[in-house]
């Protein structure tokens, strides 16, 4: 499933007919009478006698049951596993519940994991083409960039990166760019390598607010001479950080570049900042956002637009446009964008 | 100008007139024909309860098997289809469908397309009514956790919708959508199509546990034609 917003949750159950609302209880006693038949008292989906032929997600289980926002929970509930690509076993109740009665139920099935440290899924929130993303994901991403302009022939990147969840916090990345250059001969190689780790210091889910520490190091593996690497190992500390207000996804990232060769001279501040909005509270929903990309003193932003590809939201791709605002120069114009796929999560929903 | 009129030619004039009158009205009024006739199988009655297996607080310890329902010979529960004659407006009624007993009613029943599937309980416990397409596409699952509560969905596909719950797994039902002349036969297999617009026409039986191949039939104005279909369980 995909990261979107908290508050769309109510938005998303609006659509609950007339005849809801009926169901009486706390929202306990609904998960006794509702959801206990499948999904076991104790929460795990092993049950004496099933009546599903399709085992339900163990909630104990904080590796599955941590990820994802309380709108994904949320949609399940209301319209069934098959909105977010899961088993259509599991009914849809948003005709039957209000919205409330569906976040007390989401509320508890979300407590059944009893592990601390486990950033919630509310701070999961959509990747922008530049920020790098505050919360820890099981992901492989690829992410071309054709760029023009500033007197320059047309330079294409290809830059693939593999992403993978390390415990509860933390997780670690490995980038492998495909490179030809703006330049006058035209060249087509493998870049700088690199490796990258990234650990949550500050996850407030009451607050939605995400902090993470994470660390990169490009090796020089691709030919300077030929335009493909910088020549040198280059470590690049950075925190990123997110949160949402007004319904707006707000993330933040700051790196510093400090290549191994001439650190202080030819050393680089990064800095990008994203604003987002979902224009639709589902995992194969649009969304809308812009960034702020700053490099020292050379600013530009990108406009961009996100979509998940497939139900289960496993699938999404973004495009975009990153235009210099100053140092046109030097910066090019940049046609940038992103195809992920997360690779735990089904791609396509069950029957 | 006064004109003197023969009464025996008044009555004459008359009585054609009548005669006319009546004539067009008995056409208008036969303008169709009707089938009638009984969907036969060769098989020795009906099946032994379905032992429930969870909630029989509710459901009790067993409900009837309802899937192949034989009495006389006669088979329950198949839907025979005029296939090329539109249905009527109100064919079918606005389907129903009523968790009862923790069993689905009707168990067969035949929706227009373009209708709305009302879909309810009487039961104190939580049904659901997933209803499946014939290449097993699941379509919609609605939870239904009392009385009380009517659920609305479209019918908007001719086929065949098999309808399970997922919380009961005995509890099976049929729709079958479609746009032509349709019934379903009774409990003696007997069913009746009226006012048939004239013609030839294919008439085919479905039923959920048996076949039987379609047939031809010819159909006049205000006469009735009586077909027998024999079916074999599948």
């Amino acid at each position: 499933m995909t990261p979107r917003a908290i508050v769309p949750v109510i938005a998303i159950l609006s659509f609950a007919s007339a005849a809801r609302a009926q169901v009486s209880g706390s929202a306990g006693e609904l998960f006794t009478r509702l959801c206990v038949r499948c999904h076991a008292e104790d929460g795990t989906g092993k049950v004496a006698v099933p009546t599903v032929k399709t085992e339900p997600m163990d909630f104990t289980d904080c590796r599955i049951a941590t990820p994802e926002p309380d709108a994904d929970w949320a949609l399940v509930v209301a319209k069934g596993g098959p909105a977010a690509g899961l088993s259509s076993e599991m009914p849809a109740f948003g005709d039957a519940l209000s919205a409330e009665q569906i976040a007390g139920l989401v509320s508890i099935l979300r407590g059944y994991c009893k592990e601390r440290g486990w950033p919630h899924g509310n701070l999961n929130f959509p990747r922008p083409v530049f920020t790098e993303k505050a919360f820890p994901e099981n992901e492989v991403v690829v992410l071309p960039a054709l760029s023009h302009g500033a007197d320059r022939g047309a330079g294409f990147r290809l830059r693939s990166v593999y992403e993978k969840r390390v415990g509860r916090r933390a997780h670690w990345e490995a980038g492998l760019p495909l490179e030809s250059p703006a330049r006058a001969e035209r060249e087509l190689g493998v870049g700088d390598i690199s490796l990258a780790a990234k650990y949550v210091i500050v996850d407030d889910a009451a607050r939605t607010a995400i902090v993470t520490g994470g660390f990169e190091v490009a090796f020089p593996t691709g030919s300077e001479q030929r335009g493909l690497g910088s020549g040198t190992t280059v470590f690049e500390p950075y925190a990123a950080a997110g949160t949402i207000a007004r319904n707006t996804y707000l993330q933040a990232q700051i790196k510093l570049e400090l290549p191994a060769r001439d650190t202080w001279d030819d050393r680089e501040l990064v800095y990008n900042f994203y604003a987002g909005r979902d224009l639709a509270a589902r995992p194969d929903g649009w969304t809308v956002g812009v960034e702020l990309n700053g490099a020292n003193r050379a600013l530009a932003f990108t406009p961009q637009i996100r979509k998940g590809l497939t139900r289960t939201g496993a699938l999404a791709a973004s495009g975009g446009v990153r235009v210099p605002l100053t140092s046109r120069d030097t910066q090019q114009v940049r046609w940038v964008g992103y195809l992920l796929w997360e690779y735990l999560d089904p791609v396509r929903s069950r029957p | 100008m006064t004109t003197n009129l023969n009464p025996r030619l008044v009555l004459l004039g008359g009585g054609l007139a009548a005669a006319v009158l009546l004539t067009t009205s008995s056409i208008a009024g036969q303008s169709g024909g009707s089938i009638t006739g009984i969907v036969r199988i060769d098989s020795s009655g009906s099946l032994p309860p379905l032992e429930t297996t969870v909630d029989r607080k509710v459901c009790g310890d067993a409900i009837p098997d309802e899937s192949l329902l034989v009495s006389g010979g006669g088979l329950a529960n198949a839907v025979v289809t005029v296939a090329g004659v539109k249905a009527p407006a109100a064919q079918g009624g606005a389907p129903m469908l009523v968790n009862k007993g923790c069993r689905f009613v009707p168990h067969v029943q035949i929706a227009k397309v373009g209708s709305t599937l009302q879909i309810s309980s009487e039961d104190e416990t939580l049904h659901t009514s997933h209803g499946y397409a014939a290449d097993q596409r699941s379509l919609f699952n609605v939870a239904i956790p009392m009385p009380g509560i009517t659920i609305s969905r479209p019918i908007d596909r001719p086929g065949v919708i098999r309808l399970t719950c997922d919380t009961h797994p005995w509890m099976t039902a049929w729709i079958l959508a479609t746009t032509d002349r349709a019934a379903v036969s009774g409990a003696g297999g007997e069913f009746e199509l009226t006012d048939v617009p004239p013609g030839t026409y294919e008439l085919r039986a479905w039923h959920a546990r048996a076949q039987a191949p379609p047939q031809q039939v010819t159909v006049t104005a205000g006469a009735a034609v009586s077909i027998v279909f024999q079916a074999t369980a599948k």
